[in-house]
């Protein structure tokens, strides 16, 4: 599948946007395979509990994705966006 | 004494609709909003462009004055001695502060303080809420915020060390909005697995510094400061939450871009009340300039921007007193944000176009709110990045432009937060 990034994670994949996860059979799979190619990540995407941090969206193929579907079936035509609106004070 | 901002033809037009729902709380929304004018008028509004000329903080006796009036505790829950009004009435209360405000300093730090104190309160014991909550309500213990930097988060660098049941932070907080009057702040600290947790710390703590920044361009009397903390030791007990500060900010901050725009709003209308007034009163070539078609334009697009901006505030009051809304990043308070700070900075240099010399040399005040609406385009949420995060919302999100029915109301797993009660 095809994982698409913007703004404030971009820094921590080497500013690449797309990335192709081709193992993955669902997005938390995908999730867990993007980080570990990208370890700098893993402390961003998920909290100290292992929980994705509720601060970033997630669509898939377009839809907007919540928290408990990260277990979603994924191919390898699957295109899963991630949009982290943080903002400062 | 500065001008009156609050008369004018379209006084009587332009109005807090409080019949926008039945649960709009109207006899206490009435009671406290005549005790609000009358005390704003004779302790707030008499002291506003000396305090913005001089940039001095709105003094303390005043704000501990409002929360006995019942204007910081406006939205505090009943139990806690609050008024307990529900958000839509609440963002009315605001609303109408702001309208009758001519510090808007004043008005941006009446619903600050609470909102960092009912932030505090979402997951506070009972020590917590007896130490900070209960003395919030009686408007002795103002609580602030600590959290830019002047980086990204991930580039934070104020950070804490676990040492046994306490943990020992240094670093320092630029912009902390109220920081001059604040008792404790919640601040947001980095630890040693990277994470971003939020702290109580008190004024009192030891190591904690609170430095005045004065050389603002607007909202000069907010008592914006740095926060200098050196080796300032916390116990655990002072943990707002236990991990992920990240989204507990985002979600703080998602609900303060509404509690910060409700005021706005009213002084938009204010001001148009008061430009009207100058202009009726305005003679050339023998008649009035308000009745001339090129300044009714103007005046129409002022109309609109303000009564755009209401309907786009309403709609986020709606949608977060249903409790219906993104927790910690709802597209339609993001875009209420952007919408209504951008309306009131061009409804500005619309002010400027009509009032004239008149308006730039005489009436002090229209600089002024020119200057303190303008400290909104970074505050809670940058223009510009809200500009980004909703186009690349509105990219994806095809289904939103045609339904509400984003956010499903029986989604339990959105967000730990769901079956919360909203607080503004």
């Amino acid at each position: 599948m095809l994982i698409r990034l913007s703004g404030p994670l971009l820094r921590f994949m080497k500013y690449q946007k797309e990335h192709d996860i081709d193992e993955a059979k669902t997005v938390q799979g995908a999730l867990r395979l993007l980080t570990d190619r990208y370890p700098n990540l893993k402390s961003v995407l998920y909290d100290t509990n292992g929980n994705v941090r509720a601060t970033h969206r997630f669509f898939l193929n377009g839809t907007p994705l919540a928290s408990c579907g990260m277990d979603s079936q994924v191919g390898s035509n699957d295109c899963l966006d991630i949009l982290t609106p943080i903002a400062g004070g | 004494m500065i001008p009156s901002l609050n008369r004018g033809p379209l006084q009587s037009k332009l109005k807090v609709d409080t019949t926008l729902s039945p649960t709009v709380q109207h006899e206490q929304f009435n009671m406290l909003k005549g005790r609000m004018a009358a005390f704003v008028g004779s302790r707030v509004n008499p002291g506003a462009l000396e305090r913005d000329h001089q940039a001095l903080t709105i003094p303390r006796d005043i704000m501990l004055e409002s929360a006995r009036v019942g204007i910081l505790s406006a939205s505090f829950p009943t139990h806690l001695g609050g008024a307990g009004l529900d958000p839509l009435t609440y963002g009315l209360f605001l609303e109408e502060l702001g309208r009758v405000s001519e510090d808007f300093s004043f008005v941006m730090l009446a619903s600050l303080f609470p909102a960092v104190s009912n932030t505090i309160l979402e997951t506070a014991d009972a020590s917590m809420i007896d130490r900070y909550i209960r003395p919030a309500v009686q408007g002795e213990c103002f609580a602030s915020f600590a959290y830019t930097e002047g980086a990204d988060p991930f580039s934070f660098r104020t950070g804490c060390v676990k040492d046994r049941d306490e943990y020992v932070i240094n670093g320092e907080k630029y912009y902390v909005m109220g920081g001059m009057l604040a008792d404790i702040f919640m601040v947001y600290v980095r630890d040693q697995n990277n994470d971003l947790l939020p702290f109580i710390i008190e004024r009192q703590d030891p190591g904690v510094d609170v430095i005045p920044l004065t050389n603002m361009s607007g909202l000069r009397a907010v008592g914006l400061a740095k926060l200098m903390l050196k080796s300032v030791r916390i116990p655990e007990s002072r943990l707002v939450v236990s991990s992920d500060g990240l989204s507990h900010v985002q979600r703080f901050l998602n609900l303060r871009r509404i509690s910060a725009m409700c005021g706005l709003v009213g002084r938009m209308h204010a001001i148009l009340d008061d430009l009207t007034g100058n202009l009726n009163s305005t003679i050339r070539y023998g008649e009035p300039v308000s009745v001339m078609p090129n300044v009714q334009a103007v005046l129409g697009k002022m109309y609109v921007s303000i009564e755009t901006s209401r309907s786009m505030l309403y709609r986020s009051l709606h949608r977060v007193h249903r409790n219906d809304f993104d927790p910690h990043w709802d597209p339609i308070l993001a875009a209420t944000k952007y919408w209504i700070v951008d309306q009131a900075n061009q409804l500005m240099l619309n002010v400027y176009r009509l009032a004239g010399g008149k308006g730039y040399i005489h009436d002090q005040h229209y600089g002024r709110f020119q200057r303190d609406f303008a400290g909104l385009i970074p505050t809670v949420g940058a223009q510009d990045v809200l500009e980004v995060d909703l186009g690349v919302w509105a990219s994806h999100d095809t289904e939103a432009r045609t339904t509400e029915t984003r956010i499903k109301e029986n989604e339990p797993c959105l967000s730990g937060y769901r079956d919360r009660s909203c607080v503004l």
